[in-house]
């Protein structure tokens, strides 16, 4: 009761004061009397309506709202606006006068299908062309639209996931190598094409093929031999290829092949112990970052020359507390701060760290989830905008540090701080009073998201505590 | 000791943004407003020898219409007690001579011993209102400044420039002076809730050129250029990268390899 009170106080305050960032983040939770006094405040000039039409965080009720308006270029904008619901798209498809929109719809990624499938292509190529990049056109449509599609459109039924293997085996006629190359690498490639695409004179084919999921094993056992590094590095990558049947592969003459074995899980101890003496820093780094380092492994490459090696020691998930001990004691602050970072710090280093100021180790000692709340005062009091910031990112902080926050001078900090857990109502409503009209809107919808209020219970508060003689 | 920081809102243009019908600016529906970058530096730069030194008065100033005044809040929530607003409606799509002239007019007024102003404005970019301000009160002035060292009351301060490839000139400059402050000179702060509150409380002169002694005639032979049309130009050598994501790989490769020389 109390949060549907807060809200509809901050529902009411936003259109006495008509605050239209306010009014945004109230239009989703209001009813339908509650939408139409928050219109006014929302719409009031050509300006906003365009600003919330392209921002990101436009709630997508707002949206819906604005694809009515008769202003064309606002209609244009939402559909272009990646967060437009289905249905408005389904609305604006019906747009035939506008090809703009059209064009929009048939490129956007959460236009249903059947939506799609309606579109006018045959008198606009450039619906055409967008409907064959876009990953949720059914493959009827792309049926259809390979027969009038140039090139650059038949790339995107190339790539597009419900192209069937009778289109791609279409598309594989092409004397495009990159057209075929995308054919080769498409989960639902025929395997007639596979063959031929193993066989292809172009690197650029049979690398795409590697990287294929649904690649057979045997031809990835041969691709590893191909004699293009690239080829080999993206076969190595393939999931049923086993770790052991990579070991030649960790003295291949290419760093590139032997950097992507060494990201690889399961890797057999020699292979491990081949790849962490290698001499190119990049393969010690992800092995140091590789679950499947052992021990001794990790130990000495947590002695490294390269100091990013040493950090990605300090990051595996692998290293024991007294490695870490260890590393928090590394000479380049860059290590610590990876010791910092971890939610599993021994008390030892987080100890030692915690009294460190160098801005890397503080601000990773103020996300750590052990830290005491002493030392995030600490770091909360900052001068420095991105430590304070550490603090507010950090889920355990408690709300007694988080209230030192509210007033931090950085906006962009207080936006995310209206998303913390530990804030409590009435510290969001005190922030849907900030001068920043960002702050305002993540407040009231971190509030709203919180109570999540029936509509017309929200709207019967602000009913009965509106001031309809201050309205706009 | 008084030092006047004159600044701007500036006009940021929404991407798909149309001209007005007389084609000499664009729709106001496609601008929003903003405090010029470079403003922010030229104020920081002003409340660190404020803080620094007793005796100091910041006094930022604008000439434009009642929105700007919201760019004078920003400021005195930062510091500062007071603020000038100048306007006049003859004085809408005004050039930097005719600005300038006001600006030093306010600073004649105020009795100011330094004129920090930002090197140039994010949307006309013109550079020339800090310039036209020595010009007009007879001062030295020294142009986009990255360091500067300066007691209140000496009768010179010491700046440096940048210049091409990384050399610095030093220089000393006499008082007062005009300096426009370019950016990274500082790190502008940010103003606490608690000043952005004070702010509203604190006044803002608001003056006319009549105010200031400065007359229509004079305005307008001020004049030192006339705005013949604004357009969209052609589109440039910019290239669109499209195809497939392996495709876009290899053309942007060879673009590179291109640039550095390799193909």
């Amino acid at each position: 009761m109390m949060l549907v009170d807060a809200l509809a106080r901050v529902v009411a305050g936003a259109v006495q004061r008509a605050d239209p960032f306010l009014a945004a983040a109230a239009y989703a939770a209001a009813d339908e009397e509650g939408r139409g006094r928050l219109e006014p405040v929302l719409l009031a000039s050509y300006r906003l309506k365009r600003q919330f039409a392209e921002a990101p965080f436009t709630p997508p009720a707002v949206l819906r709202r604005l694809a009515g308006e008769p202003d064309r270029r606002i209609r244009l904008k939402v559909a272009r606006h990646p967060a437009a619901p289905p249905e408005v798209l389904r609305q604006l498809a019906r747009e035939v006068a506008c090809v703009e929109i059209l064009e929009a719809v048939a490129r956007h990624r959460n236009a249903p299908a059947e939506v799609l499938a309606g579109l006018p292509w045959r008198e606009h190529p450039g619906v055409r062309d967008a409907l064959c990049w876009n990953p949720r056109a059914p493959v009827a449509l792309l049926r259809a639209l390979i027969g009038t599609a140039p090139l650059p459109a038949q790339k995107g039924i190339a790539s597009n996931p419900n192209a069937d293997a009778a289109l791609l085996a279409r598309l594989w006629e092409s004397p495009d190598p990159y057209l075929r190359a995308q054919v080769a690498a498409h989960p639902g490639c025929p395997p007639a094409i596979m063959d031929a695409a193993e066989r292809s004179p172009e690197a650029t084919v049979r690398r795409m093929l590697a990287g294929n999921p649904a690649a057979s094993l045997q031809a990835l056992l041969r691709l590893l031999g191909d004699e293009a590094a690239e080829v080999r590095a993206a076969a190595v990558q393939g999931a049923s290829v086993s770790a052991e049947e990579l070991s030649d592969l960790a003295v291949d003459p290419s760093s590139q092949v032997r950097r992507t074995e060494a990201r690889r899980a399961a890797l057999p101890a020699a292979v491990v112990e081949r790849l962490s003496r290698d001499p190119d820093a990049w393969v010690r780094r992800w092995l140091g970052r590789n679950r499947c380092a052992t021990e001794p492994v990790l130990a000495r490459l947590a002695t490294d020359r390269e100091l990013e090696v040493r950090r990605a020691v300090s990051r595996n998930p692998g290293c024991t507390p007294a490695l870490l001990n260890r590393l928090a004691m590394d000479p380049d602050a860059w290590v610590r701060a990876g010791v910092a970072l971890r939610p599993d710090i021994p008390s030892e280093a987080l100890a030692r760290l915690s009294a460190e100021e160098d801005p890397d180790i503080a601000s990773a000692i103020g996300r750590n989830p052990n830290t005491a709340r002493e030392v995030l005062l600490r770091i909360a009091a900052s001068g420095n905008s991105d430590l304070r910031r550490a603090v507010i990112l950090n889920r355990a902080a408690p709300r007694q540090v988080l209230l030192t926050l509210l007033e931090d001078p950085y906006p962009l900090n207080r936006v995310v701080l209206a998303e913390h857990p530990a804030l409590g109502e009435e510290d969001l409503e005190t922030l849907t009073a900030d001068p920043d009209p960002h702050v305002r809107f993540a407040a009231l919808r971190a509030l709203i998201r919180r109570g999540r209020p029936e509509p017309a219970a929200a709207t019967g508060e602000l009913t009965s505590t509106d001031n309809p003689g201050r309205e706009p | 000791m008084k030092i006047l920081v004159p600044v701007k809102q500036v006009a940021v243009l929404d991407e798909d943004f149309e001209l007005r019908d007389d084609g000499l600016d664009a729709d106001p529906d496609f601008i929003d407003h903003e405090s010029n970058e470079w403003d922010d530096y030229s104020y920081e730069a002003a409340l660190q020898i404020m803080e620094a030194h007793g005796g100091v008065e910041v006094v930022p100033m604008t000439v434009g219409p009642e929105d700007a005044e919201e760019s004078l809040r920003r400021c005195l929530a930062k510091g500062g007690e007071r603020a000038i607003r100048v306007w006049d409606d003859a004085l809408t799509g005004a050039g930097p001579a005719t600005v300038a002239k006001l600006i030093a007019a306010v600073a004649r007024r105020e009795g100011a011993d330094m004129v920090f102003a930002g090197t140039l404005s994010a949307d006309h970019s013109y550079a020339m209102t800090g310039i036209c301000v020595a010009a007009e009160l007879g001062w030295p002035h020294v142009a986009v400044v990255t360091a500067l060292e300066y007691q209140p009351g000496a009768a010179t301060a010491t700046v440096h420039r940048e210049l091409e490839a990384g050399l610095v000139e030093k220089m000393t400059v006499e008082c007062p002076a005009v300096l426009t402050i370019q950016l990274g000179i500082n790190q502008p702060r940010y103003a606490s809730l608690r000043g952005v509150k004070q702010a509203k409380e604190k006044p803002v002169d608001e003056l006319s050129p009549a105010d200031l002694g400065v007359s229509g005639e004079e305005l307008a032979a001020s004049a030192s250029f006339r705005l013949r049309r604004m357009f969209k130009p052609a589109r440039g050598q910019a290239e669109l990268i499209e195809g497939t994501a392996a495709e876009q790989a290899a053309r942007l490769a060879s673009i590179i390899k291109e640039l550095r020389g390799a193909a």
